[in-house]
């Protein structure tokens, strides 16, 4: 489970650069947006199953723990669609700033 | 509740977040390429079809938890009337027990227990998780949110059914890596 951890870690972090060097450096096309969102959702799908047999063998998951841990999920999850919205609808800004080339 | 064997109910239980998340997609596609002028709003009343689909869906699975959680109710009490029956025929030996073992136990919401008995240990690693949760949940239900009105930009000249083929496409690679991860 270490190794298939490690992979996706790695994966998500080349992932990334990928993402960010299509929309900064090269430019995104129709093919390549299609492309790279199939392989995050590959990157995407193990991480959380992953994650939590880790959080698991470290420690002792009881339910307060996987509740806050569920919690802390939602909570970024809030936190960060409300922050992507923001950038979306001010002015624009979300193509200006983080996906334009 | 299903110990060891915790990892493949789980996992299904991912499967079918990613499969409803693609059957989703297909289900609405034709009600959003009908609106082709929803400008004055009333076009609109089309995506209320697989809205109310979905909608019905949920009741269903609402009206079935409801039904285990009764039947589940149910073997409770008949168990502890088992239960009852049986210790008023046996000599209760616990009171004369002199095992220490149940007098000192960490409280279940201690850092303590999670640390396998070591506070600092427990509290550190609880709160790394937890901060590594807000940040993987985050960026993953961000994406999976936003990707559609990415694919929607001006520049790139999709149009709505095209954007919806790439959210299938992406929910459909997710759903394929749990399946392949059995």
């Amino acid at each position: 489970m270490n190794i298939c951890l490690n992979i996706i870690w790695f994966g998500a972090s080349c992932l990334a650069t990928i993402w960010l060097s299509y929309v900064w450096i090269i430019g995104l096309t129709r093919t390549s947006l299609f492309i790279l969102g199939a392989i995050s959702g590959l990157i995407f799908a193990p991480m959380f199953p992953l994650s939590f047999g880790f959080f698991n063998q470290r420690l002792n998951v009881i339910p307060m723990l996987l509740g806050l841990l569920l919690s802390g999920t939602a909570i970024g999850a809030m936190t960060l669609n409300k922050i992507a919205g923001k950038f979306y609808t001010y002015n624009n800004t979300l193509n200006l700033i983080l996906f334009s080339k | 509740m299903w110990g060891g064997n915790a990892a493949a109910p789980l996992n299904s239980v991912h499967l079918g977040y990613g499969l409803g998340a693609v059957f989703v997609n297909l289900l609405v596609r034709p009600f959003i390429s009908k609106n082709v002028s929803p400008v004055d709003g009333t076009n609109n009343q089309t995506i209320i079809i697989p809205y109310s689909i979905t909608a019905i869906l949920c009741f269903l699975i609402a009206v079935g938890h409801i039904f285990f959680y009764i039947a589940e109710l149910r073997n409770r009490r008949q168990n502890l009337q088992t239960q009852q029956t049986i210790e008023r025929n046996e000599i209760d030996y616990a009171a004369v027990s002199t095992n220490p073992d149940n007098e000192k136990e960490d409280s279940p919401y201690s850092p303590r227990t999670c640390g396998r008995g070591f506070f600092r240990y427990g509290l550190t690693l609880s709160t790394i998780f937890i901060i590594y949760a807000f940040c993987i949940g985050g960026s993953s239900q961000t994406f999976s949110k936003f990707f559609f009105s990415y694919l929607k930009f001006e520049k790139f000249n999709l149009s709505t059914e095209t954007a919806s083929w790439g959210m299938t496409l992406y929910w459909l690679s997710y759903s394929v890596c749990i399946l392949l991860s059995f």
